[in-house]
């Protein structure tokens, strides 16, 4: 059984981490990334006093990624503010949160494995080499899914900025 | 100043607080942990050779005990889910105060509180709810039961008075999801975007609709067999056949609405605009809509030939 100064440790080593995490993935707005944090450690709470905590960073990580896609999943596009950035761009200015909106958006619609490579190279701003050793692949391989994932992601956000009425 | 992806030191305040209270609740009513392998064995003896010498007494000393501590266990589980809804229900508070200021000032759309507003009803239902489990425990010393066939406790009826607080949930939930079709709607006659995005809503309406079914039917069985007029066995097997007729209701207008997207997605995908996989995907998605329908028809049937003529 875990003891309570043990959760107390993990939770003081963590919780800059998995602020900072959540905070870059909501585009710095504090409601959201708070309501997503306190979430995450009540689940967690729950969960290490069933299981052991193993790897706890990854598993707080894991819970939060699954709430902030589920919250921009329930996002309508007319909820968001105007897309004012260029979905076929490269590498989208993630330091301002109506873009990060808009990419969270797409990648809460994306498959699983295209959501997560992007989310690495925009978001932990990993460079490709890292990717591949992270994944165990080929550059030329990460390179080829971070193609593919990003013209997904474009299609994305072309028929949501149609949908809104958009050009 | 705070940096921008810094946490709040008040937040982290606030969080460290909170998380400690929900373990000393945690703590305060957990069982004795297991001590050293001598110690128990020791203990265990002891437990033993006093069994031995109190024979019938002892055994259902012990039954008594086990009952308390299963009945606070109960209730502490209950209060601590109480709790966790009721910091939820103050954060959601917080956060639409500050929602109804930014829509005054024109920053966020009026739909953004009407939704906010709808989880609040739901997280309030549920805390009732889960007062209503606190309630029974308590008269009862036993987990909630949720059967149709369940006795009154202490001449409370908590099955109904459960399915009552269900249907109020399920109002909620529908207005919010007509309010949004109706939204989209208006949209949709405008020219805005494509009659398709209503599919969705549509069939979450149906879906609603076949709960409100299945509830009704609930709620007259728990009455007739109140009333004496069916017998447990009966309830039970009327209830699992409102569960099955449920499930076949939802397959068949998944399964219709799939068939719509497939068909949709065939036109597109000869125009080379959608990959092979997002077909298969849609076609594989059809094919567990139609399994699901499948089953349940057999389910029903099966049923069917238990039940008394």
């Amino acid at each position: 059984m875990i003891s309570e100064d043990e959760l107390l440790a993990i939770y003081h080593e963590t919780v800059h981490p998995l602020y900072r995490y959540v905070s870059r993935r909501t585009g710095g707005r504090r409601e959201l990334a708070e309501d997503i944090v306190q979430e995450s450690y009540i689940r967690a709470w729950d969960h290490w006093h069933r299981r052991p905590a193993e790897q706890p960073m990854a598993w707080l990580t894991t819970v939060a990624r699954n709430l902030l896609a589920s919250h921009f999943r329930r996002l309508q596009p007319d909820s968001l503010e105007q897309m004012a950035f260029d979905p076929a761009a490269e590498t989208p200015d993630l330091d301002a949160p109506a873009v990060v909106d808009w990419v969270q958006w797409g990648l809460a619609r994306l498959r699983k494995g295209q959501a997560r490579i992007l989310e690495r190279f925009y978001f932990d701003e990993l460079p490709v080499r890292e990717i591949a050793r992270e994944w165990r692949l080929t550059e030329r391989a990460v390179e080829g899914r971070l193609r593919r994932a990003r013209q997904a992601l474009r299609r994305q956000l072309e028929r949501a900025r149609r949908a809104r009425g958009g050009h | 100043m705070t940096h921008v992806h810094e946490p709040d030191p008040t937040f982290l305040e606030k969080l460290e607080w909170q998380l400690k209270a929900e373990e000393r609740r945690r703590r305060r009513f957990r069982p004795p942990e297991p001590s050293s392998t001598q110690w128990r064995n020791i203990k265990m003896i002891g437990i033993v050779f006093c069994s031995i010498l109190t024979g019938m007494m002892a055994s259902s000393t012990v039954a008594h005990f086990q009952e308390i501590s299963q009945r606070q266990l109960l209730l502490a589980r209950q209060e601590t889910q109480i709790r966790l809804v009721e910091s939820r229900l103050e954060l959601m508070r917080e956060h639409q105060a500050e929602l109804a200021r930014k829509i005054e000032a024109g920053l966020m759309p009026v739909v953004e509180q009407e939704s906010l507003a709808g989880q609040i009803a739901r997280l309030e239902i549920e805390r009732h709810r889960r007062q209503l489990d606190y309630e029974e425990i308590l008269l009862s010393s036993r987990a909630p039961r949720d059967d149709l066939a369940a006795p009154r406790v202490d001449e409370r009826d908590f099955v109904t008075e459960r399915l009552a607080l269900e249907m109020q949930s399920l109002d909620r939930v529908e207005a919010q999801v007509q309010a949004e079709e109706a939204y989209l709607r208006q949209r949709v006659d405008l020219g805005l975007i494509h009659p398709q995005e209503l599919a969705p809503y549509e069939l979450q309406l149906e879906r609603l609709a076949g709960a409100r079914v299945e509830l009704q039917r609930k709620l007259e069985l728990r009455n007739r067999y109140l009333g004496g007029e069916l017998s447990a066995e009966q309830v039970e097997l009327q209830e699992m056949l409102t569960a099955a007729e449920r499930r076949l209701a939802t397959a068949r207008s998944v399964a219709a609405h799939l068939r719509q997207t497939l068909s949709e997605l065939e036109k597109v995908h000869r125009l080379g605009l959608v990959d092979k996989a997002q077909l298969r995907q849609a076609r594989l998605q059809l094919q567990d809509a139609e399994a699901e329908e499948w089953l349940a028809q057999l389910e029903i049937q099966s049923l069917h030939q238990n039940l008394p003529q």
